[in-house]
């Protein structure tokens, strides 16, 4: 989420935000500290209006927040169209969670797919079409490798709960 | 070693001199307090927040609304957790646990007491998180230097199946909203050909899909439909809220706790259960499994502190994994 906010006001995400926008990177760490003492000193005398606020009810609150989302969506661009698509999406999004699917990680792949495409075109022109320039850098490789692992460690646990399961059932029958 | 802490102190100087400027001040007051107003609300956790709130910092320069994000970020965290003490309804997925010790504490009538500690909690488990932030940022950052574009594929494919892990529930189906949102993300022009792409000839797609309208359409208003499911049904505590402060015996138990979670032995534990993805409910499991530790389950505030922090630490939602029987008691009796 952060990343893409990031994209938004033009920040490339990634490692090199550290050293390229210093006073962006540090700020907000500090800004974290600054923010969470904040927390603690403002919330704890205002709870009794976080409380009086539990009182709205909700057919009074959503259509306010959902009124709020729209003037905000519309400012982005001055477009409607984005509040159709914000609509449908939404929709989509309540599929989504009827389904049992996460959001998040297509979030992130939308985030990521399109700086994905670039970079992965300009190490094929830099190699000239040769796929093998991941494999042999060694960072690459590293990255490449790590990702691996973590598909075995998702792996692994999944085919272990399956066979437990598959006792489980057995186990009851007997 | 010597220079690297130089360094290490210059960049915190500035980054305070950053954060401490008034305009960015007012930013994280305003962040943290919008973000609590709306985390307040069941139902709405900290991202959806963030989603519903993102066009608020469009016209504030990148730092500012960063520094506005993250406060509505944990401001929105706080809130959540002060609805599942008072009301028993997880403000978010990842308060879960917070509700279960907390609302007993509040029926006790020490609601003050719990809402310090989550307060408490929060603060001492960001700044822990910041911390190992700053001490990884240096030799990250001499590592971006070089890195060329396979390595940024590289990193991002990395980053991708990362995002699997974190994932709660089945990997297969987070795998498939992986590609769907890389086909999301391809919707548009073609960077280097300027081929339409998915736009269906519709002018206005011919951009791609912007981040908002799909950030908020997924997050913020799917939620409040779900949300719209459900019956209203709230029992906020009549009681007073009062005692906000803790009695020695609870400052004790805390100390305790932290202290020991520190411990390697801690660490390795949580690592393991890590492994096992059932994360966020880990000291759950570590006091099942060492049952010398000195606290009432369901009574106490060992709980309401512990996912408070790994909250602000993880910034995930639980996995309600098998072996935390606890959890799913309550989860089926939710209204």
């Amino acid at each position: 989420m952060m990343a893409g906010a990031m994209m938004i006001h033009g920040i490339q995400p990634g490692p090199r935000v550290i050293s390229s926008n210093p006073e962006l990177f540090w700020g907000v760490i500090v800004s974290m500290w600054v923010g969470n003492l904040m927390l603690v000193i403002l919330n704890l005398p205002l709870i009794g209006i976080w409380v009086k606020l539990l009182t709205v009810p909700y057919r009074v609150l959503y259509p306010a927040i959902l009124l709020f989302c729209c003037i905000g969506i519309y400012s982005v661009n001055n477009n409607i169209f984005d509040i159709w698509l914000t609509a449908i999406l939404g929709f989509s999004g309540y599929l989504f969670v009827k389904l049992e699917c996460e959001p998040a990680p297509l979030i992130l792949g939308f985030v990521l797919g399109p700086m994905m495409e670039e970079n992965l075109r300009r190490g094929m022109l830099i190699s000239r079409g040769d796929p093998s320039i991941f494999f042999t850098r060694p960072l690459s490789l590293a990255f490449l490798l790590m990702a691996f692992a973590m598909l075995v460690v998702i792996a692994v646990p999944a085919i272990h709960r399956k066979r437990e399961e598959a006792f489980h059932e057995e186990g009851e029958e007997g | 070693m010597r220079e690297g802490r130089m360094e290490l102190l210059s960049n915190l100087a500035l980054g305070f001199q950053t954060a401490i400027s008034p305009q960015n001040l007012l930013y994280c007051f305003l962040g943290t307090l919008i973000g609590t107003v709306i985390g307040v609300l069941p139902g709405i956790g900290p991202v959806q927040t963030i989603a519903i709130l993102l066009p608020t910092t469009f016209a504030l320069p990148p730092v500012s609304a960063l520094i506005m994000l993250a406060g509505i970020y944990y401001g929105a965290q706080y809130g959540g957790s002060t609805t599942s003490i008072l009301v028993n309804v997880p403000g978010e997925a990842s308060s879960v646990v917070t509700c279960l010790d907390g609302y007993q504490m509040a029926l006790q009538g020490r609601a003050g007491a719990a809402l310090t500690v989550s307060a408490l909690g929060s603060f001492v488990a960001g700044c822990f998180a910041t911390l190992l932030i700053v001490l990884l940022a240096i030799p990250l950052s001499e590592l971006a230097f070089k890195f060329g574009p396979a390595e940024y594929f590289s990193l991002m494919v990395f980053g991708l199946i990362g995002s699997i892990v974190f994932a709660s529930g089945s990997p297969m189906k987070a795998i498939g909203m992986i590609v769907l949102g890389l086909l999301f993300g391809v919707v548009g022009t073609d960077i280097t050909s300027g081929t339409q792409r998915f736009s269906l000839g519709i002018p206005e797609l011919a951009d791609g899909i912007g981040f908002v309208p799909l950030a908020m359409g997924l997050f913020g208003i799917s939620q409040i439909i779900n949300s719209l499911e459900q019956k209203e049904k709230r029992e906020i505590l009549k009681t007073k809220i009062f005692g906000f402060w803790l009695k020695k015996k609870d400052l004790k138990g805390l100390l305790q706790q932290w202290l020991a979670e520190l411990s390697p032995d801690h660490c390795w534990d949580f690592y393991q259960v890590e492994a096992v993805s059932c994360l966020h409910l880990s000291p759950i499991c570590w006091k099942r499994r060492f049952p010398t530790t000195p606290k009432a389950l369901g009574k106490g505030i060992s709980v309401v502190l512990h996912p408070q922090s790994q909250q602000t630490t993880r910034g995930r939602k639980p996995h309600l994994s098998p072996c935390s029987p606890w959890v799913y008691q309550p989860m089926s009796s939710w209204p």
